[in-house]
């Protein structure tokens, strides 16, 4: 008899590399501010817009993404997009009013703290204790899923998940790029009644 | 008449109670503390169950009667609860308890022992992921909070205070910014003996 686990629900994850043979690294020359958290931030919140070649390749990707994850055709935007600078934690946050988001690593290298992303929806409020040789293969089980960064990666999710970098103070080259999306036409269908222009 | 009417709010309960916090304190103080794993300049008793002590049976007996006053008399709940975990916790000057939950309990709670302005807010939220008056995906900002629009909530606890609440809610506690330490009684509840009438959920512990 066979047997098949469902892994139903799951939430899409896209990593890709960029063609970083133009570099990016001016990036990280930007004019920086630190934020309420005293994370460095670019002044610049709308950054992709110096950097034509950069957008035209992330959104190629967002596309890609759209349609392989979303079923979704439709062209999209990059509405904001700012850099940061930092080799400390960023809080857990999301992205409102966004539909996908991304983080592209300008700069990284091998000390660089990992993105992490949260499982999301509330969950263990029963614990067992569980088998670790076990859990660990188990991976809709665990609350927290990192990616490692390198320079050239990029990571597109889901503007709804909660996401942040739990650092280990050793990153003081990261540079990343973050970015958020919106539909560039009207959405949704006038016969559903879900029509937004 | 207009109403807003806010639906399937979570419910949180508060309440004083009235006993000598001085001496509850110096009881407390001559426990055996350990540093708290995630939070800063915090201690907790080494003992789990100081609940369950017959020295703090006082006390213990007006934590349940303002559970029951919460679960039976607001919630109309008729189940049995009984006290799985108990301890008393120690902020110190900088203390900071970092956003949880109570895991494997069904309602918490926290009274404060010794706590005035600036030893910390005790503040509760929900997820951003949470949908409540707007979704997840749109994020509206309100001219001014109220008790309808926000995602967190805070409260500034003074000695004799008590909170219960879902363990389920999440909530934590900023720093502590003044020269006192803070003092309270952090407990959980769970069910005792049968859920639900209902022979489909029906769990006996």
């Amino acid at each position: 008899m066979s047997k098949t686990l469902h892994l139903l629900f799951s939430t899409p994850i896209g990593v890709s590399d960029l063609d970083v043979s133009t570099a990016y690294s001016s990036i990280c020359n930007e004019e920086y501010a630190p934020n309420s958290d005293n994370v460095l931030v670019s002044k610049d919140k709308f950054i992709l817009n110096k950097y034509k070649t950069l957008r035209e390749a992330i959104l190629k990707e967002v596309h890609n993404y759209a349609r392989s994850s979303m079923a979704c055709d439709q062209e999209m935007r990059i509405t904001q997009s700012w850099a940061i600078k930092s080799n400390s934690s960023l809080q857990f946050h999301q992205h409102p009013n966004s539909v996908i988001s991304g983080a592209f690593y300008v700069n990284a290298d091998s000390a660089s703290s990992e993105i992490r992303f949260l499982k999301p929806y509330v969950s263990g409020q029963i614990k067992w204790e569980t088998n670790s040789d076990l859990y660990k293969n188990q991976d809709w089980l665990w609350d927290y899923v990192s990616f490692k960064p390198h320079t050239g990666k990029l990571i597109l999710f889901p503007s709804y998940l909660n996401h942040g970098i739990v650092s280990n103070n050793m990153d003081s080259n990261r540079c990343v790029l973050s970015f958020n999306t919106w539909f560039v036409n009207p959405m949704g269908s006038v016969d559903k009644l879900t029509f937004l222009n | 008449m207009t109403s807003i009417h806010p639906l399937f709010s979570t419910p949180l309960y508060q309440s004083a109670i009235s006993i000598d916090n001085e001496e509850l304190y110096n009881r407390i103080c001559r426990e055996n503390f350990v540093d708290t794993n995630k939070n800063v300049k915090s201690k907790r008793t080494v003992n789990q169950n100081i609940l369950l002590e017959d020295s703090y049976q006082d006390i213990y007996t007006e934590i349940k009667s303002c559970l029951q006053h919460f679960v039976h008399s607001g919630l109309k709940l008729s189940c049995s609860l009984k006290c799985v975990c108990s301890w008393a916790v120690l902020g110190e000057t900088g203390s900071i308890t970092h956003n949880h939950l109570h895991t494997n309990a069904v309602f918490s709670g926290i009274y404060y022992v010794r706590s005035a302005k600036d030893n910390g807010d005790l503040i509760f939220s929900v997820p951003q992921t949470h949908n409540t008056f707007c979704n997840s995906v749109v994020e509206l900002e309100p001219t001014e909070y109220n008790i309808f629009n926000s995602k967190s909530w805070k409260f500034v606890p003074e000695s004799g205070q008590i909170y219960i609440f879902p363990s389920h809610m999440y909530h934590g506690v900023s720093e502590n910014k003044s020269s006192e330490t803070r003092c309270c009684i952090a407990f959980n509840f769970f069910i005792d003996g049968m859920f639900s009438s209902d022979p489909t959920s029906q769990l006996h512990v």
